[in-house]
């Protein structure tokens, strides 16, 4: 084809109007002349106007809050490498079986919550990227609910978004019997972090704080942190996870403010990973 | 109170970039500037408002996702935009099989028998309050093209049908619409230097 004809091809290519076949010849053709590339860029901001000849209707007010809403929620993409292979294919095994509860408690002092918790697994397993990303960000809509009325400072939240919203993280939420305390974890075992969203537990004694304990199977629960709840029994904490720390079980127990170096109490909120 | 010129005065690149950081304010006056062009393209290739809402919140996100790889070197945030609106509604016309049932709805025949897709919309565009000056120059611009360039210029951006395909459906010779189409975006060009060159 002639320069000139090449020349030719920039106008319908700017709107868009090529087919495929054609597309694909001129881009070749286009990483290798710059005058036809220069035409291009041109008719390209020519093409980009067009925009405005179409209808004057301004959009719907709501449209540009919706627009933040869901930068806020999908926000900080930290990118990192898809779960492994290995990861992946036990992630097909489990998606068929049923959800369980494990019904054999990891350590002794475990026995005790057993009987009173249920865990529920949103994702007590690895699962494809995909699915625990659809898993973090339902949570996640229900969670910004609780973090806009918990007043939590919006960096701070953005971040923790940026947590829930993770490829690996893994979700798992805890209900009690009855109208008691409930928590969703938000474990990223890759970044080292686990957050702690409760709802319902009340406030710590005067002199008491909450702490999170990660145990790993057949070994003493190793402290997380310790946290407190709102007046409205809210919390909402992001810890740190020792590297090496392989989670089998998380829970809560109520200990003096500081924390204790192992639970005193009886263990709630206990879920299993 | 405290003003924020930067995010009213600073070109749409740096919005972009700002954004680009996780900014959200950034975003938000991005969409204060352009987000009126991506519902305007948006209606004008999907027809039905709620689609073309759903074609800009798309589009934004994508806007919001990708930040970090816009290059101002290679065009300007509108034409950014408007490519990812364009490509984003045509995708959702074309996802739903109607294309031709918008083409065809959206034409008008006008005194002269010319079928001009967005005619109606101009009109409505007139009633409007906020017509802004690049605009009504477009606009203008549109109006000013002779009717069978504008609609060759108009089936393939708004229509998204290559030339091959408004050849046939105009029942037209594929030559005499590459002609047209080329002729049309000539004199768009020289009509809308003064935009195209305060706008880069």
């Amino acid at each position: 084809m002639s320069e000139h004809a090449w020349l030719e091809q920039a106008a319908p290519y700017a709107l868009g109007a090529l087919d495929e076949r054609e597309r694909t010849a001129f881009d070749a053709h286009l990483a290798t002349c710059e005058v036809c590339a220069t035409e291009v860029r041109e008719l390209r901001e020519v093409a980009g106007l067009l925009a405005l000849g179409g209808p004057g209707v301004a959009p719907p007010p709501e449209l540009r809050e919706r627009i933040l809403d869901d930068a806020r929620k999908v926000r900080p993409i930290v990118t990192r490498a898809p779960s492994t292979t290995a990861a992946a294919s036990a992630a097909g095994a489990a998606a068929t079986a049923p959800p369980r509860v494990r019904a054999r408690p990891i350590v002794p002092w475990l026995a005790a919550a057993a009987a009173i918790i249920v865990a529920v697994g949103l994702g007590q397993r690895w699962r494809s990227e995909r699915d625990a990303r659809l898993a973090a960000e339902r949570s996640v809509v229900s969670l910004r609910a609780s973090l806009d009325s918990s007043g939590v400072a919006l960096a701070t939240r953005d971040s923790l978004i940026a947590t829930l919203v993770a490829p690996e993280v893994q979700a798992v939420t805890v209900t009690s019997s009855g109208p008691n305390p409930s928590a969703r974890y938000f474990l990223d075992r890759r970044a080292g972090r686990i957050v702690i969203a409760t709802s319902a537990l009340p406030k710590a004694a005067p002199g008491r704080t909450y702490q999170l304990w990660g145990i790993e199977t057949g070994r003493p629960p190793v402290s997380l942190g310790t946290f407190d709840t709102d007046a409205s029994g809210r919390a909402l904490a992001t810890l740190p996870v020792p590297s090496g720390l392989r989670i089998a079980v998380t829970a809560v127990t109520d200990e003096p403010a500081g924390g204790s170096p192992q639970p005193t109490t009886t263990p709630i909120l206990a879920a299993t990973w | 109170m405290r003003i924020h010129p930067a995010g009213v005065v600073s070109p749409d690149s740096a919005l972009v970039a700002r954004a680009a950081g996780g900014d959200e304010r950034a975003l938000g006056a991005l969409y204060d500037r352009l987000g009126g062009m991506a519902f305007s393209l948006a209606s004008a290739v999907v027809g039905d408002p709620a689609d073309a809402e759903e074609v800009v919140a798309d589009a934004f996100a994508q806007v919001w996702r990708s930040a970090a790889g816009f290059d101002p070197s290679r065009g300007s945030v509108t034409a950014w935009l408007s490519t990812i609106v364009r490509t984003r509604a045509l995708d959702l016309v074309r996802a739903r099989k109607r294309r031709a049932r918008v083409l065809e709805e959206a034409a008008v025949v006008t005194d002269e028998g010319e079928t001009l897709v967005i005619a109606p919309s101009l009109e409505a565009a007139d009633r409007g309050a906020e017509l802004n000056e690049t605009r009504a120059l477009v606009q203008r611009s549109l109006a000013e093209l002779p009717a069978p360039q504008r609609r060759v210029i108009e089936l393939a951006y708004f229509g998204g049908l290559s030339q091959s395909e408004i050849a046939e459906k105009l029942s037209e010779p594929l030559g005499t619409v590459k002609t047209r189409m080329r002729a049309g975006m000539e004199k768009l060009r020289q009509t809308l230097r003064p935009v195209l060159e305060a706008g880069a």
